[in-house]
């Protein structure tokens, strides 16, 4: 059925990575460094790191003024649907969704790009630990199912990480959003600056802090990554490095050590298992240029492809052993999808610092962490769990409203910085239902022969509720603060605009109602990690991918300790 | 409903107090575009008269207008990829009318004057606050409007969060 054109050696390693994105590559780099032979599989082209087309391009040097034509526009219907992700600037980073199509029984985002380092070019960069609130959330609601680890887990993780990568902010004692190891801050404008000092004054449990980014403020080290030039062109791709992402960082890294094997154009089928050792041997490749089957063997599986990905490969890897799909046992693969639910809020004007202004163009907003449901005192009657804020303070450009109509004083008017505004987008944490969940489509294939995916997601009444939180907060605080002209927004977004899938995979205790182990392994198949978003037991409300990258580290490491002891 | 919700965060399109209303009927229907053949989209006598009307509404000061920027022309493009048929042929209709009321031939307050007075057909988006919309972000997203009007800093290398406004002076692009 599958041959390979080589003899086995040359399709073994010792170990197998499914995707090059934020988790895939932080195997890479942790298994090779550790001097394990690896392949990482990557479904999409190459991109070399600075292979970043429209970098330096500015507004007139791209059709349209970088909107795409309506013609265009008939690839990507369902990219298009968050407004901002889809550009003449972009377009190449993103799938098209006439190549790659899925479907909605309930609507759902499904906003990504197929190529090497995917979405860590694209993604915010906010980058926020989780506290013990959120690892112990499941067990003190009593929901869903416990996490099987606790910060004190993922501390040393999360430090080693975070020093690696570089992660610009502050530390401010603050037991919801734990201190970390932190490259210099960025600094607020005049006016986040006054509602940070406003709101000290005004509430004991809620402060104002500059976000904390995925970006290097202060060069030396981080594999010669250069310093952030704040031209906030990131979502281009960086040609200095100076945010974090895979073709910057972990696949140099990994590159370098001479153990890694990168390649592209690979999409994985399925997972294969075997009866005799209870263990994987392997993946099943398609090469998605030639539509050749392959297959290549290893030790080690790490699944790196993303929430939905990785459930839907898992799910495709059926045996006499696993017939609903490898580490299916509980009948939890595919359920739990969570995302973060946001697009609402409030936003306001101030007439002070009309004599104010700033430089450069920060990459960055203002970070307002949780403060419901901390403890007795901020218990809210009508939710479990809370939600931060993010947002900031700037001053409107030329495409605010003019009270000018024509002319001359239309030109000068707009040529002069508008009024100050603050905007608060809140986050909210969505609970794990096992109703939320993706199925494959075996009457939809792709060109693959791989079955589509559909999604069954929705919002439900505790995040209703914690919506019309999210927004009176928010409108509440900026008065407080002494802002005027506030008013309220509500965008009701759909699941997965987040970008933040999460869970098809959770970790938990018990084999009986989880995929994963505490060690992020498949619980009947000890061989296959799991460290992606769908991996998470429980969403949080931060912002995940500092997560996923802590956990991946800790795996690999673990991974590495069972195989010299002949465990896997 | 999501289109329309994709357009109002579009920078792009927010110029100059466009409501989020006019801008949803300004590209509210999708469109095919045709090969684009080297020639004007609109007619060169239409594309001309957008020049007089853009270099109405962003006259040239000490810095150059909308007309030197090319915005007419960038008009044009923009007519022929993001208008749905029905919407060109209405942007068509409303230039005939400008022309036969001699505009071209006006002085710039008379022209000011035509302009902000053109009323609103029932159901329609406000053919001036369309052209105004267009013409402010075609001009502040150009290179001239950019370079020459705006504060412009491709790579600023450092940021700094609260300064005098008298150390930029103007807008930044």
């Amino acid at each position: 059925m599958y041959f390979n054109s080589q003899g086995k050696d040359s399709v073994t390693y010792d170990a197998i990575i499914v995707g090059s994105g934020i988790s895939g590559g932080w195997a890479a780099k942790e298994l090779t460094e550790k001097g394990l032979k690896v392949l990482v599989l990557e479904r999409g082209r190459d991109v070399k790191h600075g292979d970043y087309p429209t970098a330096t391009l500015e507004t007139w040097d791209v059709p349209n003024r970088g909107q795409l034509t309506e013609e265009e526009w008939k690839d990507y219907p369902k990219q298009r649907r968050t407004g901002y992700t889809v550009t003449q600037f972009t377009r190449h980073w993103w799938v098209k969704d006439t190549e790659h199509p899925y479907y909605e029984t309930q609507p759902f985002d499904w906003i990504r790009g197929y190529h090497v380092g995917g979405r860590s070019l694209l993604w915010g960069r906010q980058s926020y630990r989780l506290s013990d609130i959120d690892f112990s959330a499941n067990a003190t609601d009593g929901i869903a199912v416990d996490w099987p680890i606790r910060y004190r887990d993922i501390k040393p993780w999360y430090d080693y990480v975070e020093e690696y990568i570089g992660v610009s902010g502050q530390n401010v004692g603050h037991p919801q959003t734990p201190d970390g190891v932190f490259q210099p801050a960025m600094e607020l404008t005049c006016v986040e600056d006054h509602m940070r000092q406003k709101m000290a004054q005004i509430y004991d449990d809620r402060l104002l802090m500059v976000g904390r980014v995925a970006h290097i403020t202060k060069q030396g080290g981080h594999n010669g990554r250069g310093n952030c030039q704040f031209r906030n062109r990131c979502i281009r791709g960086c040609p200095y490095g100076a945010y974090f992402s895979s073709n910057a960082s972990t696949i140099p890294a990994a590159a370098a050590t001479g153990n890694l094997t990168l390649r592209p154009f690979s999409t994985v089928h399925s997972i294969i298992y075997d009866d005799q050792t209870q263990k994987a041997t392997g993946v099943q490749v398609i090469d998605t240029e030639t539509l050749e089957n392959l297959e290549f063997y290893a030790k080690i599986i790490f699944v790196c492809a993303s929430a939905i990905p990785t459930a839907s490969i898992l799910m495709n890897s059926k045996s006499d052993r696993f017939p609903d799909g490898i580490g299916n046992d509980s009948g939890e693969l595919g359920h739990n999808l969570m995302d973060h639910h946001f697009q609402i809020g409030a936003r306001a004007q101030t007439d002070l610092f009309d004599d104010k202004y700033y430089k450069g163009r920060r990459p960055n907003g203002i970070y307002i962490p949780r403060f419901r449901n901390i403890d007795k005192a901020s218990q809210h009657k009508d939710f479990i769990r809370g939600y931060g804020y993010q947002g900031g303070g700037m001053r409107a450009g030329w495409w605010r409203p003019a009270e000018a109509k024509i002319g001359k004083a239309l030109k000068e008017e707009l040529s002069q910085p508008g009024t100050w505004g603050m905007n608060l987008t809140a986050f909210g944490e969505c609970l794990p239902y096992h109703d939320n969940k993706m199925t494959l489509r075996y009457d939809k294939l792709d060109k693959w022969g791989l079955p589509a995916v559909d999604f069954d997601v929705g919002w439900k009444e505790n995040e209703l509720n914690m919506r019309k939180d999210m927004q009176t907060q928010a409108a509440e605080m900026l008065e407080a603060a002494g802002f005027k002209d506030v008013s309220v927004y509500e965008n009701n977004s759909n699941p997965g605009k987040g970008i933040h899938e999460m869970g098809t995979a959770r970790m938990g205790r018990d084999p009986k109602t989880s995929v994963l182990n505490k060690w992020n392994a498949i619980h009947a198949v000890p061989n296959v990690y799991v460290t992606d978003g769908a991996c998470m037991t429980s969403a949080a409300n931060q912002n995940p991918s500092l997560t996923y990258m802590a956990l991946t580290a800790r795996a690999a490491d673990h991974a590495v300790r069972e195989l010299k002891k002949m465990n896997i | 409903m999501k289109r329309r919700q994709a357009i109002q965060t579009s920078v792009f399109l927010a110029g100059c107090g466009l409501s989020a209303g006019t801008i949803a009927a300004i590209v509210s229907s999708c469109s095919t575009a045709p090969a684009d053949s080297g020639t004007t989209f609109l007619g060169d006598d239409n594309v001309a008269l957008l020049g007089d009307i853009v270099e109405t509404i962003i006259p040239a000061t000490d810095t150059p207008g909308a007309r030197e920027a090319g915005i007419h022309e960038w008009m044009d493009q923009s007519v022929r990829d993001n208008f749905s048929q029905e919407e060109s042929e209405m942007f068509k209709t409303a230039l005939s009318q400008i022309r036969k009321d001699g505009f071209s031939k006006m002085s710039q307050e008379r022209k000011e004057d035509y302009l902000t007075s053109i009323e609103s057909e029932e159901g329609q988006p406000n053919v001036f606050e369309v052209l105004r919309g267009m013409t402010c972000q075609g001009f502040f997203s150009s290179e001239i409007g950019a370079t020459q009007v705006l504060a412009f800093d491709p790579i600023p290398g450092e940021w700094r969060g609260c300064i005098d406004l008298a150390e930029v002076g103007k807008a930044w692009a």
